[in-house]
């Protein structure tokens, strides 16, 4: 089913290149916090750079970041220096959301040690549901502002509203149908696993936008013509009897490549239905308002989706997951974090503290880098875990 | 330490007082981050209390009892965090805080992302209301849109501590502090100045601790500012008799940089090596320039807190500081890295070739941790670099 983005894929690093001839930029982003639209509005190829899970570009990152530091990091900068992906290598320009420490040290490091052109964005922290400081809201609109100037001197384009809302209204629609894939239209069957789902969200992050929401269709489409639902709610129906425990997914940032827990996790049994991580649902959840003033859309959008824990609301990431959880009918939570990474980490006992408030499950702590060093004690951790959640209903 | 020093064993006096001079003053406590003003905390009729320092210097580095770790780790944290943190929440979740907090305020902003966990974290386990203070980033250029976020900011905190405190921060009252902690500042830098002297005016270890004072100028600015008047003189009258803290004629002209460290013998270590510490800028921003007191005291209390250099990025930060490093002569840089410290680990490569690369010093980096762990690795390699470059 996915065997074709797979192809898209493939032929990507091609693609960007040829772009690239005709005199096409690219430029990278990291962070969720990066309005997409703002860049492709400006002609430019916007490029997701969430790769992870090897060990050698996240060592080569070391050297500047040190070792104690997020591999994620180290490995967006470790790429770079390493200069064997094409993704990385074809970067003519970063737009690096100034959120947690990591993403501000990459900033620092492409700039100075590899002289990439590096546009950043700041994000504040304190903008809450409850918009208790409007000014946070206003201060990002400006750097909105300010990313669009720089995008535009950097590609000779202006980026017109008319062109804004174009790419608003592209994006949405991709938004829309990675909704559905991964939503449960009926009794609780998806269209396609949430592994499936995950990798189609990835991949999407580094296609061109059109190509993949054309793809998309053909996929959701041919979804709908089959009998693939009621084949998936059958397959339910039987993990229920065997009670397969549910699982979420939420914490650091699952990249492209970082399939180490996951494995572990499906060959343990164990079946991963939802997540709330910023390459997966959560990236989706939200559209852009295809209002009158589309900057003022951006900024209410980014600035208004769920948060990851370098923004101060707590409160509203419980309640999403709470939301998510309930929803997917979740009997554990695996709180995936990645080694270094202090935002989740340091919000962990507060957050169990408000998820038990809110509903009665086990949390399991992950704590892992982007090596195989550590996957003994991981499979032992999920094993207990997985066991304990079935002895709940044996 | 040098206990020859009245001014500083006034200053340590005070810090060891903190609880006496809090219960005795009966005003509620905001324990609040380095790099926030003190003045609207005075202003609202609070005291302010730095529990980084409080906590972690009393209890883990004094008492040498680092026992209160495991109730930060029993909190959520991870036992890798930063160490002032994991002191400052495992002694207040212990309920062994030196000083009975009221309310928190942490400053989240360009720097660490383990400090609003860590205080946000405190504050439940204490039942204590919590506020954030954000600095976001802004370009080195835009000025006045900086002030005026800032301002907002400062406005939303003077609101939160009115209802938590029932007393209206006003101008008049934040002037006052300022024009009292102006006093401190001047002296601080007047101090700070001495060490550009060839002599060593103020020990290694007296210094750093001294600065670190800034933050919460120990409740109680014009006592402690009395203090460091008497040691400045002291200081004065040792440089005119030619009486050094160093066992070397011309001993090596050492700044220290990087995230404060609980290995104080490092401080000693640089001294017995050859070495004198002529500058630090762990705490250098707090009084490396006044505040205006003409004009709105917020307003100017907003460029104060944009100007810190944390609020940078790394080459701007190291920059910003660079000034600093030619004015204090200094001949070496030691930056440290405190084990579990991402922001200073992450920066550090940059920060040493920017130093290398705008003055020409040699840079070492150390790591330390708890106090007595790895000493000996650490010893030996500022031993051997100052041995190097004496």
């Amino acid at each position: 089913m996915i065997g074709s983005l797979a192809e898209l894929l493939r032929e990507r690093p091609e693609s960007i290149k040829k772009a690239k001839e005709r005199g096409a930029k690219v430029v990278g982003y990291f962070c969720p916090y990066v309005p997409v639209e703002l860049i492709h509005a400006a002609g430019m190829i916007p490029l997701r750079l969430v790769f992870g899970g090897e060990a050698e570009a996240s060592e080569a990152g070391e050297q500047f970041l040190g070792s104690y530091s997020c591999p994620y990091a180290r490995a967006c900068i470790g790429y770079r220096a390493l200069g064997k992906d094409p993704y990385y290598a074809a970067v003519d320009a970063l737009c690096v959301a100034s959120t947690c420490d990591a993403m501000k040290r990459i900033q620092d490091y492409w700039q100075y040690y590899f002289k990439v052109p590096v546009f950043a964005l700041g994000v504040p922290r304190t903008y809450d549901r409850f918009r208790l400081r409007p000014y946070a809201m206003e201060y990002f609109e400006k750097e909105l502002e300010l990313l669009k100037s720089r995008l535009e001197k950097l590609s000779g384009n202006e980026v017109t509203d008319r062109r804004l809302r174009d790419s608003i209204k592209l994006y949405n629609s991709i938004r829309l149908l990675m909704r559905e894939l991964y939503e449960r239209p009926s009794g609780g069957a998806q269209w396609i696993s949430w592994s499936e789902a995950l990798h189609i969200s990835q991949t999407g992050l580094l296609l061109d936008p059109s190509e993949f929401l054309e793809e998309l269709q053909r996929i959701y489409s041919r979804l709908r013509s089959s009998n693939t639902l009621r084949a998936m709610a059958g397959r339910e129906a039987g993990a229920e009897e065997r009670h397969e425990p549910r699982l979420m997914v939420y914490g650091s940032l699952v990249s492209l490549g970082d399939r180490k827990v996951l494995d572990i996790i499906e060959q343990a049994g164990g079946d991963i239905v939802a997540d709330a991580t910023c390459t997966g649902l959560r990236l989706w959840r939200k559209d852009v308002s295809e209002s009158d003033r589309p900057l003022s859309a951006l900024a209410e959008r980014y600035l208004t989706n769920v948060s990851c824990p370098y923004m101060m609301d707590m409160g509203m990431r419980v309640s999403y997951v709470t939301k998510v959880a309930r929803e997917n009918q979740v009997d554990g939570l695996i709180y995936y974090n990645l080694r270094y990474c202090e935002s989740f980490r340091g919000e962990l006992g507060l957050f169990e503290d408000a998820l038990k408030k809110e509903m009665k499950i086990p949390v399991l702590l992950i704590e892992t880098e982007y090596s195989p060093s550590d996957v003994g004690t991981i499979r032992t951790k999920v094993e207990a875990f997985l066991e304990m959640i079935r002895g709940v209903y044996a | 330490m040098d206990g020859g020093l009245t001014g500083f064993n006034q200053v340590l006096s005070l810090l060891l007082s903190s609880r006496e001079r809090v219960s005795a003053s009966g005003k509620k406590v905001v324990a609040k981050w380095a790099f926030l003003p003190v003045e609207p905390i005075f202003a609202a009729g609070a005291l302010p209390y730095d529990p980084h320092i409080g906590e972690g210097l009393r209890h883990v580095i004094f008492e040498e009892d680092t026992s209160s770790i495991n109730y930060a780790v029993e909190s959520g944290l991870p036992p890798d965090f930063c160490p002032w943190n994991l002191s400052m929440v495992g002694s207040l979740t212990k309920g062994e805080n030196v000083v009975p907090i009221d309310l928190f305020v942490v400053a989240c902003g360009c720097w660490c992302d383990s400090m609003s966990k860590s205080w946000h974290l405190a504050s439940q386990k204490l039942g204590r209301p919590f506020h954030y203070f954000d600095v976001p980033r802004f370009d080195a250029d835009i000025e006045e849109r900086a002030v005026d976020y800032l301002v907002a900011e400062l406005r939303s905190l003077f609101r939160w501590l009115e209802d938590n405190l029932g007393k209206e921060v006003s101008d008049a009252a934040l002037k006052e502090g300022i024009r009292s902690t102006n006093r401190l500042r001047q002296t601080m830098a007047d101090l700070t100045d001495l060490l550009q002297a060839d002599g060593v005016a103020v020990p290694a270890l007296e210094y750093y601790l001294l600065q670190m004072t800034m933050s919460d100028c120990l409740e109680a600015p014009d006592a402690l500012n009395q203090a460091l008047q008497v040691l400045l003189q002291e200081s004065k009258d040792r440089l005119r008799a030619g009486t050094s803290a160093s066992r070397r004629e011309h001993p090596l002209r050492v700044y220290y940089s990087g995230v404060e460290t609980q290995e104080l013998s490092l401080f000693n270590t640089i001294e017995d090596s050859g070495g004198a510490l002529v500058g630090c800028d762990t705490y250098l921003p707090l009084f490396r320039g006044l505040v205006p007191v003409n004009g709105s005291p917020v307003e100017a209390l907003a460029e104060w807190i944009w100007r810190t250099p944390y609020n940078f990025p790394t080459p701007e930060r190291i920059r910003a500081i660079i000034p600093h490093l030619k004015k204090q002569k200094a001949e070496c840089v030691i930056i440290n890295n405190a084990t579990g410290c991402r922001y200073f680990t992450e920066t550090s490569r940059l920060a040493k070739d920017l130093i290398r690369e705008e003055l020409g010093l040699p840079v070492l980096t150390v790591e330390t941790s708890l106090p007595g762990e790895n000493v000996e690795l650490t010893e030996s390699r500022i031993k051997a670099f100052i041995g190097t470059y004496s």
